[in-house]
């Protein structure tokens, strides 16, 4: 007998959201909902499932998960002429409003992956119902000195491996290039998570500063992974905490865990086995005790 | 907005019903159209696509269903779930569904991919398909198959395109041939494709199809990409022509 029943949601403004909630056979009623938004252009399965087996991963440990289609991606309609981020903030406050109507919660845990965790990122600051946010593979990640750094480090130890190179860097073959800036087929990858251009640097910072802010204010839970697609922009696990100094408290709201062998999409199954886990390890450990004060 | 699950209790299938537009209320739906998916990458780099194919078709005057396959996308199960006997069941189910929901006597199979061979199968012994098309369809599974990544092979399972899947159903990927597009007999065929010897070497399986080859305005299968606008405008016209 299934642990979980999946039902079909039609929600929203003008019923133009569709999701999947993942109901627990049991329900435990004082842990927080899950909404899980699709990530980039993907629908709400996620990429290769993963937000399907995720749903039904959490189910099986009495959470509820709402997973669904961001408006204009999968089979969400665009909800009106507003910006992706003001139709997002929409969305995800007309999910929490539908689990919330049905009594199923009133806290809520959001999970976003790449441009799904930019727009977690907005919906975390704007509802206060949320609790806690999951984000995977983020686009955008603040570099710091010790990053800039390991990364010089790690860019002169991958250089020490091709004597060849050195070589030829030596006789003027190659020029150096232990800039930390990324490589050149690096650079290609136009989705590259990166910190922000010069041009937009403070304004975004002063962004991500004030939502940061927000949820430490709040005490929202924090948990950021990053996998090796994000090598180049994050190296440590503090370097979120380190990027925002001066936001108090928000190192003791933080996981971050890096997995360097995987890549951005969770193309393993070990991989996303692993995912699962630390997502309900999280949980359990660090969103749903806070609520016992704890 | 018409998503749902539907087929027997514990084994639901997600569809998603595109209720025919763009034609006077009381006039008569133009036909109804099942459209069977590609699978794995394929599916998700192509979903767009194919949910502006429907929502043409339906402008056309159609009934169109979008499913997905069991263990694939929103449906039930894992990947080692699905085989494609079981995949041509589900599009039976939907088959069923769709002439439910439009109470018209026969339905038109649409295949992308992978799903053009599952929509071939699906034809047979079912008298109520009217038409088949098939969309840049796979061939020669060994050769596909040769084109994804296949890792860590654990007993009877195998991650397959990123998937975790059934040897079986690798297997059966592998077995798809040009001569086994033969086997369903709808009143007509269509195909689409991006490749003219393709269209060519089908035509031996099925003399009669009527075909057409489209020049690739952008990618559809293999990466996120703009739409494939031209490729969908012919489908459509090809699909609703008398």
């Amino acid at each position: 007998m299934s642990t979980f029943t999946e039902t079909v949601t039609v929600f929203g403004p003008m019923n133009r959201l569709v999701g999947i909630l993942t109901t627990p056979a049991l329900r435990t009623s004082s842990l927080p909902a899950i909404l899980i938004l699709s990530s980039g252009i993907t629908d709400s399965s996620g990429p290769n499932r993963t937000s399907v087996y995720m749903a039904r991963f959490l189910a099986e440990h009495g959470y509820s998960v709402l997973r669904f289609d961001l408006p204009g991606i999968g089979d969400s309609e665009m909800l009106d002429d507003g910006s992706i981020e003001e139709q997002g903030l929409k969305a995800m406050r007309a999910a929490a409003d539908l689990l919330q109507g049905m009594g199923v919660a009133s806290r809520f845990v959001l999970i976003g992956h790449c441009l799904g965790a930019d727009r977690c990122f907005e919906g975390a600051e704007a509802d206060d119902r949320v609790v806690g946010a999951v984000f995977l593979e983020p686009p955008v990640i603040f570099t710091t000195r010790r990053h800039e750094l390991n990364w010089l480090l790690h860019r002169i130890g991958k250089a020490l491996r091709k004597p060849r190179k050195i070589w030829e860097v030596i006789t003027g073959a190659r020029p150096l290039d232990v800039s930390g800036r990324f490589s050149a087929e690096e650079s290609e990858m136009l989705n590259l998570p990166r910190s922000p251009p010069p041009s937009t640097f403070a304004e975004t910072r002063a962004r991500e500063a004030r939502f940061l802010t927000t949820y430490a204010q709040r005490r929202v839970r924090l948990f950021y992974l990053f996998t090796g697609f994000s090598n180049a922009a994050i190296t440590y696990t503090g370097q979120i905490a380190d990027a925002f100094p001066e936001i108090k408290g928000l190192r003791n709201l933080l996981r971050v865990e890096l997995w360097r062998d995987w890549n951005h999409n969770f193309a393993r199954e070990s991989w996303r086995q692993q995912l699962y886990a630390s997502v309900l390890d999280w949980l359990t450990n660090e969103v749903v005790p806070v609520k016992s004060g704890t | 907005m018409s998503a749902f699950f539907f087929g027997p209790p514990g084994r639901q299938l997600y569809g998603y019903h595109h209720a025919p537009t763009g034609h006077a209320p009381t006039a008569p739906a133009t036909g109804a159209v099942v459209i069977c998916p590609a699978w794995g990458q394929e599916y998700a780099h192509s979903h767009r696509a194919v949910r502006l194919l429907a929502r043409r078709l339906s402008e056309r005057g159609a009934h169109v269903l979008r499913f997905d396959y069991t263990g694939a996308a929103n449906s039930w199960g894992s990947g080692t779930d699905s085989s494609i006997p079981v995949w041509v069941d589900d599009t039976h189910l939907a088959m069923n569904e769709l002439k439910a929901i439009s109470g018209l006597p026969s339905v038109d199979l649409l295949g992308c991919r992978v799903g053009a061979y599952v929509a071939t199968l699906a034809c047979v012994d079912r008298p109520d398909v009217r038409r088949l098309a098939l969309w840049d369809p796979v061939l020669n599974g060994a050769q596909w198959v040769s084109t994804k990544k296949i890792k860590a092979q654990v007993a009877a399972t195998v991650e397959f395109d990123s998937l975790l899947v059934s040897t079986a159903l690798l297997e059966q990927f592998r077995a798809i041939g040009v001569e086994k597009y033969g086997a369903g007999k709808p009143q007509s065929v269509v195909v689409l494709d991006d490749d003219q010897s393709r269209v060519e070497e089908l035509a031996t399986a099925l003399p009669d199809v009527r075909r057409a080859f489209v020049e690739v305005d952008v990618p559809t299968w293999n990466e996120f990409a703009r739409m494939p606008a031209r490729a969908i405008s012919t489908l459509v016209d090809m699909v609703v022509a008398k």
